[in-house]
């Protein structure tokens, strides 16, 4: 990460070849995953060592309550435990990108019931019942820099947050986020890069208001 | 001419990139670690206990009984275990505070009294199945009428869904047909 750069094009290759090397690393190998999806505790603990606190992280990083994070990340494996017992995956490579969609739909699915509930309970003209942390009063603002990075990310497009939550909370490959999001990875790519540098501007935009 | 996204690219400072990145990693370092000490081995025996609740109860009851079969079973054991245990208990006194007499008769008395102790045993034991019984019925019954109303309630949101899907097939038609 620190290396110099020595021009776009070149910056564009070493950040594919970064995905790539991603990929070609799984944190689980094939052989693992077949053996916990017949039924091997052995190989579902390590399944669970490699993704469970990435999974939760993904879900706590949304969500902001780590008992919910919990049961969310607790949701996810029971359902890939429950498919691989009824015998219906098959280990193709995709495992990785199969979990996480799985997660990014559970977060998705709890977020629109706290909404819904948010929306039964808020009075008339509120549009969120809970303040987002840059709505915060001067006072209460976040002073540690990570604080202000989750509020800038907090105002991320919900696509450009995906991005973010799985490539660094579910520390997802490129290549993985490809299948996952059905995108060319080029394309992830690009959208990880300016979804960087809307942060960049935000949290820069952040320092100037409270300087 | 619009702006080439690689131009973009080149424009972008690579040390402000690097630093988001760095920030991230740090935002994300933070998340793993607010997750719950022991947090693999809950997920392990969330995943795992399932099967096995199955596997206990798939020999009698159906559907959300099943799961309190080995709680019942263990209940009943450990009523077989006190109430026994009472009728040792009392034979036990019953036979020191006799007064002395012929070893045959004290055997014999003994013996009496531990039948009768079993008895009484057996008849409590009963009585405790039976009420067991009818509380894990009234529980049973509750929770069939609550999965009831949760099972109407998932079809009144399919048929709601199902309502919305012809909606927009209708709209979809009108926009075919303008």
């Amino acid at each position: 990460m620190t290396r110099a750069s020595a021009g776009p094009a070149e910056d564009h290759r070493a950040e594919q070849h970064r995905a790539s090397a991603d990929a070609a690393d799984p944190a689980v190998s094939a052989d693992v995953l077949a053996r916990a999806a017949a039924g091997d505790d052995q190989a579902w603990r390590r399944v669970l060592e490699a993704y469970g606190r990435r999974v939760f992280a993904m879900a706590f990083s949304r969500l902001r309550d780590p008992d919910i994070a919990e049961e969310l990340t607790q949701a996810v494996f029971v359902k890939v435990a429950e498919q691989w017992a009824s015998g219906d995956y098959t280990e193709q490579g995709r495992f990785e990108s199969w979990l996480f969609r799985i997660t990014m739909n559970q977060i998705r699915d709890e977020a629109r019931g706290r909404r819904r509930r948010a929306g039964r309970l808020a009075p008339a003209g509120s549009l969120d019942a809970a303040p987002s942390q840059h709505e915060l009063a001067p006072e209460e603002a976040p002073r540690s820099e990570t604080d202000r990075m989750r509020a800038a990310i907090e105002q991320l497009s919900e696509s450009d947050r995906d991005i973010i939550t799985l490539r660094h909370q579910g520390g997802m490959g490129f290549k993985a986020m490809a299948a996952l999001l059905n995108e060319p990875v080029g394309t992830l790519l690009a959208r990880h890069h300016r979804a960087l540098k809307k942060l960049r501007t935000l949290m820069e935009t952040d320092s100037e208001t409270n300087a | 001419m619009p702006e080439h996204p690689n131009d973009q690219h080149s424009k972008a400072s690579r040390p402000g990139e690097e630093r988001m990145e760095q920030l991230l990693g740090r935002v994300a370092a933070e998340d793993r670690a607010a997750a719950p000490v022991g947090l693999e081995d809950r997920l392990f025996a969330a995943t795992r206990s399932k099967p096995a609740l199955k596997l206990v109860g798939s020999t009698a009851a159906s559907g959300p009984s099943r799961r309190r079969l080995p709680l019942v079973g263990f209940a009943a054991a450990a009523a077989v275990l006190l109430v026994a245990g009472v009728g040792v208990w009392k034979a036990g006194w019953l036979s020191a505070s006799q007064p002395a007499a012929a070893p045959n008769e004290l055997l014999s008395a003994e013996m009496n009294a531990a039948e009768s102790e079993l008895d009484a045993a057996e008849i409590e034991l009963e009585i405790w199945i039976a009420s067991l019984d009818a509380l894990e019925g009234d529980v049973s019954g509750e929770i069939d009428l609550l999965l009831a109303e949760v099972a109407s309630l998932d079809e009144a949101w399919d048929a709601g869904l199902g309502a919305s899907a012809d909606v927009a097939t209708d709209w979809l038609d009108l926009g075919g047909a303008l």
